[in-house]
Formats: structure tokens, sequence, C-alpha cells
């Protein structure tokens, strides 16, 4: 993977910006869709700020899409990101001249689909693989009271399944088959980058449902 | 700054220049040219049967071989179509009518061999099984390259592009293992040629998703 360099915003007075992005001008009249074929063509010509106001402007219309198909929260995010990861995957796809939101919908459409299709084998399969998990929960313990452990691992299972989407898929790499950053890219569609949050936050998530189900048993009283 | 603001910043920042697909027909016209060489290199390796031009002289065999080009051609322009986001999906229906003229073609040899020898036409071949291995041979490279031009579908249309695509190399390779392959009655091309054709597309179909899953959408760098 490619040294990812961050983005610099160029200022607007220093840089020809994509017709679209500059002050009132005729420009402005275009529908959405002629606006963002124009930046992807330029795009695809390596204008780098065409592409980010492109993306940028590309956001919410997708936001929109993937919170009708996954509703609203966290998986609906990821669904937007892995959209916006597919579209510069195969930003070459789009053809001069022909209209761009049929394109931009097909890609949507198929992700939401898939990431749906997706998380319904996943989460069969997690239930049939609970006892991998279990192993998992089971390290570090110790040989304690095998109840309680057995109790642990349906916790954990059950606080994974959970997760979004992207954020089992990374815990399922990194944590679970313990494969290094280069090799789950490798073997997810979610760059190094992505992954690196997604297991973040599902880490964190994690801590946060674990720790109050902890408090939960020694409190009962709180439930 | 959100995740999603920060990739689409690192997005942006690596958006190197990229080259625009080509048009289904040029791309089609393309792919043509390299299975036509892959085929041609095929037949001289193993040698055109002899009076195989004069079979070409039975229309029901002429109709079946064109037939079978002409399946494979329009199936491909179908996968260069299909697979682009945007486009019709209707497009994946283009080979049927070219398909069922081959399969046309076939019923009639069918006819013509039951005319001509009774019963004995249905007789089982086992040695043109090998027909089968021929055609599943020379249809895996041509298959694969097609995939490796329209590997992008992975995240459109996986499945009806990996069975069009098996559709158009089987179909072409069917033609060129008719070119090698002799003595066989209709029924067994029938049974070996459009069975491989139907075989690997379904196959195709069925694992498509993986196969393209396997390929990647884009070139990971």
């Amino acid at each position: 993977m490619g040294t990812i360099l961050p983005f610099v915003k160029a200022a607007a007075t220093d840089i020809d910006l994509p017709d679209g992005c500059r002050a009132p001008a005729p420009e402005d009249e275009l529908s959405d869709g002629e606006r963002w074929a124009q930046w992807m063509l330029q795009a695809q010509d390596g204008d780098r700020v065409a592409y980010h106001a492109l993306l940028k402007a590309l956001t919410p219309y997708l936001r929109a899409i993937t919170r009708r198909y996954l509703g609203r929260g966290e998986d609906a995010e990821d669904a937007l990101q892995e959209i916006l990861m597919v579209i510069h995957g195969i930003r070459h796809t789009y053809e001069r001249g022909r209209p761009f939101k049929p394109w931009l919908n097909t890609i949507a459409s198929r992700r939401c689909i898939d990431l749906l299709r997706r998380r319904a084998h996943r989460l069969q399969h997690e239930m049939a693989a609970g006892e991998d998990i279990e192993d998992v929960a089971h390290a570090g313990h110790g040989p304690e009271d095998a109840l309680s452990r057995e109790h642990d691992a349906g916790t954990l299972q059950h606080a994974v399944a959970g997760l979004p989407e992207r954020q089992r898929e990374a815990i399922r790499l990194l944590k679970l088959n313990e494969l290094s950053l280069n090799e789950a890219a490798a073997q997810s569609d979610q760059s190094i980058g992505s992954l690196k949050v997604a297991c973040h936050r599902a880490m964190k998530s994690l801590q946060h449902s674990l720790a109050r189900h902890a408090r939960a048993r020694k409190d009962p009283s709180h439930d | 700054m959100t995740d999603t603001d920060l990739l689409i910043d690192q997005l942006a920042a690596r958006a190197a220049p990229v080259k625009r697909l080509s048009s289904p027909l040029r791309r089609t016209a393309l792919w043509l040219l390299l299975a036509t060489i892959i085929i041609a290199l095929v037949v001289a390796a193993f040698g055109a049967r002899p009076g195989w031009l004069q079979d070409m002289r039975v229309a029901s065999t002429a109709i079946e071989w064109f037939a079978s080009i002409l399946t494979g051609a329009l199936a491909a322009y179908a996968v260069f179509q299909i697979s682009v986001p945007g486009r019709s999906p209707s497009w994946a229906w283009l080979p049927l009518p070219a398909a069922l003229l081959w399969l046309g073609g076939i019923g009639l040899g069918c006819m013509a061999d039951v005319a001509r020898m009774g019963s004995d036409a249905f007789a089982l071949e086992t040695g043109s099984a090998e027909c089968a291995w021929a055609i599943t041979m020379t249809s895996l490279p041509l298959g694969l390259v097609m995939l490796l031009m329209v590997r992008h579908a992975g995240v459109v249309r996986p499945a009806p592009t990996a069975v069009l695509a098996a559709l158009s190399a089987a179909a072409l390779s069917a033609a060129a293992v008719s070119i090698i392959h002799a003595g066989e009655n209709a029924f067994m091309v029938l049974l070996w040629h459009v069975g491989a054709v139907v075989v690997l597309s379904t196959l195709s179909g069925l694992f498509g998703r993986h196969l393209f899953a396997w390929i990647g959408y884009a070139q990971r760098n």
C-alpha cells in the first residue's frame, strides 16, 4: 500500500479550483449529477482538489442511501466509508458523457446489499462458531470456575456480535486470527488505516459493554 | 474531524490519474482478438481434423458452428456492458438468441443423424468426453483473461458477469474443439460441448462472487 500523504486543502485564491467550486458562475446552474460528473473526469486525470470536492459532495447523498438500507448508526457510516473506497478503486469505470448518478447508485446499492448479505452470513457464522470465541474468552483467565468462564465467553460473543460489520471483521482478522495489519488488509476490502480505526473503535465498544456487564453482575440492583 | 472526513482526505491524497475504460465494443474486439489468437494456437497445436471444411457445407453443422461463435462474441459484449456500473443489466440477455440458434443447429444435426442412422444416433461415445475436457482447458485461460479485464465487476454484478464470461469463453472454445475433434454425432456434441458450456457457466455463477473477491476489484497498492 502506498504512503498516504495528508491532503492539503488549497486556498481558493492560489489554485485553479474545479468549475463547480467557484463562486457564482454559470456552472452553478449544473445539476448535482453534471457537476459530479465533471469533477470525476477531472479526478480521473489526477486532479486531487476536484476529487476531494467530489467525495465531500457525495458524502451526504451516499449517507442517505446507506441509512435507507442499514438504518442510522455506525453500520451506515461504515458502509459509506466502504462505498467511498470502492468509488476510489473503480473510478476509472465512469465513462465520459454518461450520467453520473446511475453509476454512483449502482455502486452504492450493490455495496449496501452485499453488506446486508455479509452481515446476515456473519451473524449466522458467529452463532455457529461460538466455540472459537469461547476459546479466546478463556485466554488469560486461568483455571477458574468453568461456569463463570462460560458466562464470560457468552458475554464476549454477544458483545462481538453486536459490533458493526467492519469492526467485527477487524477484530476477527487482527485479534482472533492474529494477522498483521498488512495481512488483514490483503484479506479484506479495508485499508490498513480503516482496519486500525475499526479495531480501535471495536476495542473501545467491547471495553464499554464488558465493563457495563461486569458492573451489572456485581450490582444486580442496577438492572 | 470524523473518520469519514479523514478517509476522504486520504483517498484524495492518493488520487493518481487513471486510464478510463474504453467502450464495450472496443473491449469486446480486443478480447475476441485475444481469444482468436489462443484458439488459433490450440488448433495449430492439435491440427484441424480432415474433412472439417466439407462438414461445414452441411447446413446444421455450419449453423451450429457459427452460432457458437456468435454466442461467444455476444456474451463477451454483454460482459463488457453489465460489468460497468450504471449500464443496464438487461444486456445479459443479449447472447440468448444466438445460444438458441446454436441449440437449434445441434437439434437439426440430431434429426439428420436419426434419419441417417436410426437409434444409433444416440449411441453414447465415451471417447467424446475428451471434448468436454478440451473445452474446459481452452476456456480457463480465456475466462481468466476476461475476468481480469472486468475485475471491477466484483463490486457491481459478480455472478451474472462470471456466468457470461464463462459462456463466452466456453462457446468459443467449443467452436475451436469442433475444428479439432472428429467423428462425433450431433447428440454427443449436445452432450459434451453444450454440457461443458452449461457446467462451466453454472459453476462460474455459483463461485463467481468468491472468484472476484479473490481477484479483488482493484489493484492493491
